[in-house]
């Protein structure tokens, strides 16, 4: 990310790129402010790009970014900016799918080293156990209820179900799941790096 | 409203390029990215997709419009290796199963055939109790569907799907299906109920007459979300005919 101070505000060569045109755009009077509208529109955008699934997604919310700041130097009439973003950031995922490049990342390359998809589940595999054991015995027991499905029944049936005994929402469970999961992938991620 | 069928639909790119901006638009107008939500519901379709839970026409959907980036089918990778190490690996607990077998093993042959008879008598006893709970529902709320087409619309209007609201204030959802055919005779049909996920659970119908098929459906399978009833028309031969098209509706 570029040198965010407020300086770079009231610095008249440095106010011609794209970073402090769109800073000032942000907020003009106020450059804390700014800042941080910066930064939430920053994570904003990398959430995003993850979710559509683009490799590099910090890399890219810069850009999109980059771009705004730059259509805000041409004179491009913003009414709104979260609006405009979206569209720069919808164009910059057609572009890299477009342009597909290989991943780089050192799990990417982990996975490479296997010939299938079935030895590369049996490598993560290997990977995740140690993780998994790492967990709380209640967060262990948590995923491995939650995802134990009784043949025959109805998964929401016994999401509902288990929420219950456990006395929480359903959502309030999805989300202890879904931050586990997250949790045992960046573990796996971690792992492979020595692989 | 950010429901797991709208996410789904948008994954799948089953939404027009309008409402997936306007999805898109919605994410970034809350103040923080709803990661959250949106990460459930694409681990669930993930998970549903791994399971080969997936209707044909959504799997290829996945594989045709999700899976389009290494970043993605990395996630599938995750989510299968997930499904082994949690849904195995976790500590097993004994079970009630496991109690009996050990008890049963410690009885001597006599107390064994009391015991025999203890619980055939306790199996009476329960199976008495569960069918008093499971009696049919006293009170219904009431709701009137129109077949769409399964991209949602109606007549090829997109009429707004309807909604029902939590709690219902009954024991049970009854439905009236309006007739997308006249019935052949001694037809007869039963109704499946589907989320987001799939197939939840195959009803029998309640009554039929010459402009609606009715089905019941007890509360408990209510949750906040998108759903949609199928039609399966059973013929008299004993032939099943799925019916195209779905019952749509909302609940929040």
């Amino acid at each position: 990310m570029p040198n965010n101070s407020s300086d770079n505000l009231k610095d008249p060569e440095v106010n011609t790129s794209p970073f402090t045109a769109l800073l000032n755009f942000l907020c003009p009077d106020d450059p804390d402010e700014a800042n941080r509208m910066y930064l939430r529109l920053q994570q904003k955008l990398a959430d995003y790009f993850r979710f559509k699934g683009m490799s590099d997604p910090e890399n890219d919310a810069e850009d999109a970014l980059e771009r705004a700041g730059k259509k805000i130097l041409e004179g491009v009439p913003i009414p709104d900016i979260d609006r405009f973003c979206t569209g720069i950031a919808r164009n910059i995922v057609l572009e890299r799918l477009r342009n597909q490049r290989r991943e780089e990342s050192a799990f990417r390359q982990f996975l490479e080293n296997s010939q299938d998809d079935n030895s590369v589940v049996d490598k993560i595999v290997n990977l995740m156990k140690p993780c998994f054991e790492k967990l709380p015995e209640e967060d262990r027991d948590l995923l491995h209820s939650y995802c134990k499905v009784p043949p025959g029944a109805p998964r929401a049936e016994h999401r509902l179900q288990l929420a219950e005994k456990l006395k929480l929402s359903i959502s309030a469970l999805r989300i202890r799941v879904t931050r586990l999961r997250r949790a045992l992938e960046r573990c796996v991620k971690l792992l492979s790096k020595n692989q | 409203m950010m429901t797991d069928e709208r996410i789904t639909a948008y994954l799948l790119n089953e939404l027009t390029e309008r409402e997936a901006e306007e999805f898109e638009e919605q994410c970034f107008a809350q103040p923080e990215w709803p990661a959250t939500e949106l990460e459930s519901a694409e681990d669930d379709l993930i998970e549903a997709y791994v399971r080969n839970e997936l209707t044909p026409e959504r799997r290829q959907r996945f594989e045709e419009h999700y899976l389009t980036t290494v970043a993605r089918k990395d996630r599938v990778l995750l989510a299968e290796s997930f499904l082994c190490v949690a849904c195995s690996a976790a500590s097993r607990k004994v079970t009630w199963i496991d109690r009996l077998k050990t008890f049963w093993s410690a009885q001597a042959a006599i107390p064994k055939y009391a015991t025999v008879a203890l619980v055939l008598v306790l199996g009476v006893v329960l199976l008495i109790w569960s069918m008093s709970r499971q009696s049919a529902p006293r009170t219904f709320a009431n709701l009137s569907l129109t077949i769409a087409s399964d991209n949602r619309t109606l007549n090829n209007s997109t009429a707004p799907t309807p909604k029902l609201t939590l709690p219902l204030g009954a024991d049970a959802l009854r439905v009236s299906l309006k007739r997308p055919e006249p019935a052949p005779e001694g037809s007869t049909y039963s109704v499946q109920l589907e989320n987001v996920m799939g197939p939840l659970k195959t009803f029998e119908i309640e009554s039929q007459d010459a402009d609606y098929i009715k089905v019941v459906i007890p509360a408990d399978y209510l949750t906040p979300g998108q759903y949609a009833l199928k039609l399966l028309r059973i013929n008299k031969d004993g032939t099943k005919q799925p019916i195209n098209g779905s019952y749509f509706f909302d609940v929040q």
